[in-house]
């Protein structure tokens, strides 16, 4: 009885990914990150640091960004998570995927990925962000391209398009 | 990527999580606490902490609530440093632990890190402990013999180290109300702005009473300055007493700069520190005072 209470080094994680149900039994010791890459193929988001620094493997837990990287693989039973799969796709882009194409966004891509699910978490939560906000908003998402202003420039478009939008 | 095998247990309420934690002590079996996972997830991946079962509090709904209870909010250690920034009751009641909880890492880091691992984790750069110092905050502590509550002062002994025993979890920050007519300022000094972890941070509180011309009562915490965080109580007492003017600021600054020196004795960071340490001092009692 008493080792029961010390856990398992396998468990079972269900979690929505995209929308869709997962059920996996996995060794406690991974991370969210890895299970996304390896087990479900979803390589879209990168392992860039590992350790939280860079934001390239940016994804929405329950609609808010986290570094994958820093969510142990059992965490996420129970969550809903998003990654850049989850936006759009080839024929059908994502807003934000459209305005980073648009406005060279994106050059050697590795950070993309990331930057995008960084926006798509700001604008959820702020519809209207300054291009302070916008900074602040993917202040932990490095690129070692573009200089950020291009991006800054994509998001302030998508946020403009849907103010249209709405009045 | 994977660590060393371990085994996970995510217990539902924190008697289990006591209970867990004092079977592995009992038993010699390394157990860590996972809170956000910001601190440990890089130390299992350098190697640098080797657990042999992790105990995910993540599951446990009393240590997400944020109350106010009388003159006191309490604050469960498992709310991140986003929902410090956004609640209503922490921005009214200890505004600068949210401003605080503002300047930590990344939104990213925020939405997973937690009030109570930084405090936990006890490093000498955590951006909400000298937030907590001048809030005068408690931390309450729960073993298998029950519960004992500390000041926040008294918890840290020595960077990353603290008073907390192996089978003990962290499950509250209790914040009394400051006096209403306080004004807080908190500075924080890093090279890059996002994830950058603070090289010097500062908390200031205090009330200035414009009708006496005098500083009625001050409280100042300097960051990742001194071994274990603590007032800057020379600096506040050149300060009381004393009227808002450049000299009794630059009288504040010396002080604290004093007391830096002597606490952590002279090391190699100190040419530095030392002087910014000063100006930091000047700059918020500045800036509190001109709150109003
Ligand atoms: S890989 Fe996760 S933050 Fe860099
Ligand atoms: S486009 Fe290359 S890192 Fe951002």
């Amino acid at each position: 009885m008493e080792e029961a209470e010390l856990g398992n080094e396998i468990v079972e994680i269900s979690m929505q990914v995209n929308g869709v149900s997962v059920v996996l039994r996995t060794p406690a010791n991974r991370t969210l990150l890895s299970i996304l890459r390896e087990d479900l193929r979803l390589t879209g988001a990168k392992e860039g640091c590992g350790i939280g620094e860079c934001g390239a493997c940016t994804v929405l837990m329950n609609g808010k960004a986290v570094n994958a990287c820093m969510v142990l693989a059992p965490k996420a039973d129970g969550a809903r998570i998003t990654t850049i799969e989850g936006l759009g796709d080839e024929a059908r882009l994502h807003p934000l995927q459209e305005a980073f194409v648009k406005h060279g966004a994106v050059q050697c891509g590795f950070c993309t990925p990331g930057m995008i699910l960084s926006a798509k978490a700001l604008l959820d939560e702020n519809p209207n962000p300054t291009r302070l906000e916008i900074r602040e908003g993917i202040s932990g998402n490095l690129c070692r391209c573009t200089g950020y202003q291009q991006i800054v420039d994509a998001i302030e478009e998508v946020a403009a398009r849907k103010q249209g939008e709405e009045s | 990527m994977s660590y060393p095998a371990f085994r996970y247990t995510a217990p539902r309420t924190t008697r289990e999580v006591v209970e867990t934690l004092r079977i592995a002590k009992e038993k010699g079996i390394r157990a860590n606490v996972l809170a956000g996972g910001t601190d440990l997830m890089p130390q299992l991946r350098e190697g640098t902490t080797t657990p042999e079962v992790v105990v995910d509090i993540s599951r446990i709904p009393v240590l997400k609530r944020i109350e106010r209870m009388g003159n006191e909010i309490r604050i469960g250690a498992m709310v991140t440093h986003a929902e410090l920034v956004t609640s209503e009751l922490v921005r009214e009641y200890a505004g600068v632990l949210s401003e605080a909880a503002k300047m930590v890492g990344s939104p990213q880091i925020r939405n997973l890190g937690t009030l109570g691992g930084n405090v936990v984790n006890a490093s000498p750069a955590a951006d909400t402990i000298p937030a907590l110092v001048i809030l005068e905050a408690k931390l309450v502590l729960k073993g298998p013999e029950g519960e004992r509550i500390l000041s926040v002062t008294d918890f840290f002994t020595a960077p990353y180290q603290t008073v907390i025993e192996a089978d003990e979890l962290l499950t509250d920050i209790v914040v009394p109300l400051p006096p209403p007519s306080g004004r807080a300022v908190f500075l924080k000094l890093a090279r890059r702005k996002a994830v950058a972890i603070a090289r010097m941070n500062l908390a200031c509180m205090l009330y200035y009473d414009r009708q006496k011309e005098t500083f009625e009562w001050v409280r100042l915490c300097v960051g990742s300055s001194t071994p274990r965080p603590v007032r800057m109580t020379e600096a506040e007492k050149a300060l009381i007493g004393k009227p808002f003017s450049t000299e009794v600021l630059q009288e504040a600054g010396r002080a604290a700069a004093e007391q830096m020196v002597q606490l952590s004795g002279l090391r190699s960071s100190t040419a530095y520190k030392k002087p910014v340490v000063g100006d930091l001092v000047m700059r918020a009692v500045r800036m509190a005072v001109e709150k109003g």
